[in-house]
């Protein structure tokens, strides 16, 4: 073993995960706005809902690889051109929104109907119904499955380092290319993604818990 | 370069070959991760405190740390320290190592949500500690964990499309060839989403069989 | 005294929840063909007391001898008083995933080690037993209340035991069926079964116990055969609960 490989290049390494958080960070945010968008467009009827159903099953049913290939290498077919970063956190912003709709879905499916006939028997409209009845009670169902969709996130930028975005991946794999210590980067690389995401996981957790206590 | 119909007569064998070999891999994932994941679960909530400890830094290690690194520490690290494996198994073992962490919390929180009653009525008919776990308790439990189970499975069919990273010629690897040589981004990758698509679709609709041939007592009119 | 020996013995049984103590000094014996009714209002361990019986529950203190096996840590003599002792729950507590046949036939096949048509033949009288040979095939799911419950008693009768226990076995019945189960119930008594039977059904203690166990905060409060218990009560709290239990 070559740990002094590992104490040589950590700073890079280091850089690498600034990326990693860059990027999830940035995803995480336009995918949980998007994904509220989408999630309760999917409780309209008609075209409205059709489009969200297909935006959604597509982009949960697929793998996240494939949605970065297809708008890093397929949209310049159709003359729309972006740059590996940018192509990479579009694909996974609409990924992340697909997953955060169905969380903001099922969360308000998951309130007893009596909410909305209540309101709605109050002379409120659909849409004030849901802007002060439903979503309000709703928001707190969405954030255990919503930390639990960050976690994936945060593990899954490093799928962009398959198209090259400078990330902790890619860091890791480029000092292998010039050092060869394979098994010590891989293994401080996978350290690194823990540290990140363990907290966050344990955190989800709590959250869970303290909300189950709560919810009868 | 040849027509458009030309192009699919030459494509479309090659992807489907490509997507026989991520069934391929996927079915045995799937076979091990359920394993593994049972072993796991069993040993989260085993009597012995260093075996529950066990347990859980296994299912946080592999939760908390991408299965692209996974595949690439088994497949680059691991000849560092002798064991050298093919793209298809490292593949297949990450996947299925990756997996079985959360299928063991699936199964574990099944385990917990078998009756109480029921581990006391066996128990009352003098079964064995092994016969009460093996003939009551397991098979509850699987049966309360497998809309859950379902849905790791058809994530783990997703993710088998990072084996390719390692050079396993599966769906994603023959698209992006496929691509390299053609260069019809937009069809290959169309096609090979599809394609994905109908691999999820069909496990789900299998899935959905199982449950509800498991699940059959849940059907609460008479036959 | 007689030269039989009781077939349940219990000598000064304590038993403590953390610091609940519920059961304070327990001494009853059962004879063989007897059948004894535990009776108390809630809370008062007639629960407790009868899972101790076949260890679902440990006791703490005391001795607790069941056909002459006593019940130590010992696991082989807990599986041996185990398979001698069948009991019915409150919950039916039926194998969910299992039809009627097979919840029945799993026990002895799996402990007694019979072949599986002897089980089944054994299994389809017990049905006919209690009236519902047609529900072999069927899941608990789709039974009613009345009929799980018939299913439990035949299951613990598929084991041949020399003792029955039964847990309030018709206190989460709707009352319509509640008759159908205390006549199973009846029928296995005619038939000289050793039962103990904690229940609130004070018509069935009347007509078929031998004898009267009244349990109060632990304690044995008195013991009676019926027809003394039912109209010349000796202790205050037994007449108290019967005030209220009879109405």
């Amino acid at each position: 073993m070559r740990w002094t490989v590992v104490a040589a290049n950590l700073p890079y390494l280091l850089e690498g995960l600034q990326g990693t958080v860059l990027l999830g960070l940035l995803v995480m945010a336009l995918g949980t706005v998007l994904g509220f968008v989408v999630g309760i467009a999917r409780l309209g009827r008609g075209a409205v809902y059709a489009a969200a159903t297909v935006f959604v099953e597509l982009f949960r049913d697929t793998p996240l690889i494939m949605q970065i290939f297809f708008i890093f290498f397929g949209l310049p077919a159709v003359g729309i051109r972006l740059n590996a970063f940018v192509a990479a956190s579009v694909a996974m912003t609409f990924f992340a929104a697909a997953n955060t709709a169905e969380i903001v879905r099922g969360a308000i499916q998951s309130l007893p109907r009596g909410q909305w006939e209540a309101a709605r028997s109050l002379g409120l409209s659909s849409p004030q119904t849901l802007r002060w009845v439903i979503l309000p009670q709703a928001l707190r169902r969405t954030l255990p499955p919503l930390m639990g969709l960050f976690t994936t996130l945060l593990k899954d930028t490093s799928l962009a380092a398959i198209v090259n975005v400078f990330e902790l991946t890619t860091a890791g794999r480029r000092v292998v290319e010039r050092t060869l210590a394979s098994f010590e980067i891989w293994l401080v690389v996978a350290a690194l993604y823990f540290l990140l995401c363990y907290p966050l996981s344990v955190a989800t957790q709590r959250l869970e818990r303290r909300l189950a206590a709560e919810v009868p | 370069m040849a027509g458009p119909a030309q192009f699919w007569v030459d494509a479309l064998p090659t992807l489907l070959r490509g997507a026989l070999l991520t069934l391929q891999v996927s079915a045995l994932a799937i076979a091990l991760a359920a394993a593994v994941g049972v072993a796991v679960a069993a040993a989260r909530t085993a009597p012995l405190p260093p075996l529950r400890w066990l347990g859980a830094a296994y299912v946080e290690v592999f939760r908390n740390t991408p299965l692209l690194v996974q595949i690439f520490f088994v497949f680059f690290g691991l000849p560092r320290v002798g064991l050298r494996l093919s793209p298809f198994q490292s593949g297949l073992l990450a996947l299925s190592l990756y997996t079985a962490a959360y299928n063991a919390e699936v199964f574990r929180a099944g385990l917990e949500a078998v009756p109480r009653g029921l581990r006391e009525a066996a128990a009352a008919l003098g079964l064995s500690g092994w016969q009460r776990f093996r003939h009551v308790v397991l098979p509850v439990a699987v049966r309360i964990s497998l809309p859950a189970l379902g849905n790791n499975f058809v994530a783990l069919v997703k993710n088998s499309s990072l084996v390719s990273a390692i050079g396993m010629v599966e769906l994603t690897f023959v698209a992006r060839d496929l691509e390299a040589w053609t260069f019809r981004s937009f069809e290959v990758y169309g096609m090979a989403t599809l394609l994905y698509l109908a691999l999820v679709l069909l496990l789900v609709w299998a899935l959905r069989n199982v449950e509800s041939r498991a699940l059959a007592y849940l059907r609460v009119r008479d036959r | 005294m007689s030269r039989i020996d009781p077939i349940i013995l219990l000598q000064g049984v304590h038993k403590w929840f953390g610091r609940l103590h519920v059961l304070r000094g327990i001494d009853l014996e059962v004879w063989p063909g007897e059948v004894v009714v535990v009776c108390g209002p809630s809370g008062s361990g007639k629960s407790t007391l009868i899972r101790c019986i076949n260890r679902l529950e440990r006791h703490d203190r005391g001795r607790i001898v069941v056909d002459g096996i006593e019940l130590t840590d010992d696991l082989r003599h807990v599986d041996a008083v185990r398979r001698e002792v069948g009991m019915v729950f409150q919950q039916f507590n039926l194998f969910p995933h299992l039809t009627v046949l097979q919840n029945i036939t799993l026990a002895p096949v799996l402990v007694r080690k019979w072949p599986r048509e002897q089980a089944e033949r054994v299994a389809r009288e017990l049905l006919e037993r209690v009236g519902i040979p047609e529900k072999a095939d069927s899941y608990p799911s789709q039974l009613s209340g009345g009929q799980q419950q018939r299913v439990a008693i035949a299951r613990a009768l598929a084991m041949q035991p020399k003792i029955m226990l039964f847990d309030e076995p018709t206190s989460a019945l709707d009352p319509e069926m509640i008759q159908e189960v205390l006549d199973v119930m009846r029928d296995l008594a005619r038939r000289g079964m050793t039962m103990v039977v904690v229940t609130h059904e004070m018509g069935f203690a009347r007509e078929v116990a031998d004898r009267i166990v009244f349990l109060d905060e632990g304690a044995v409060v008195e013991v009676a055969p019926p027809e003394t218990f039912f109209t010349q009560p000796r202790h205050e709290r037994t007449r108290a609960f019967l005030s209220k239990i009879l109405r």
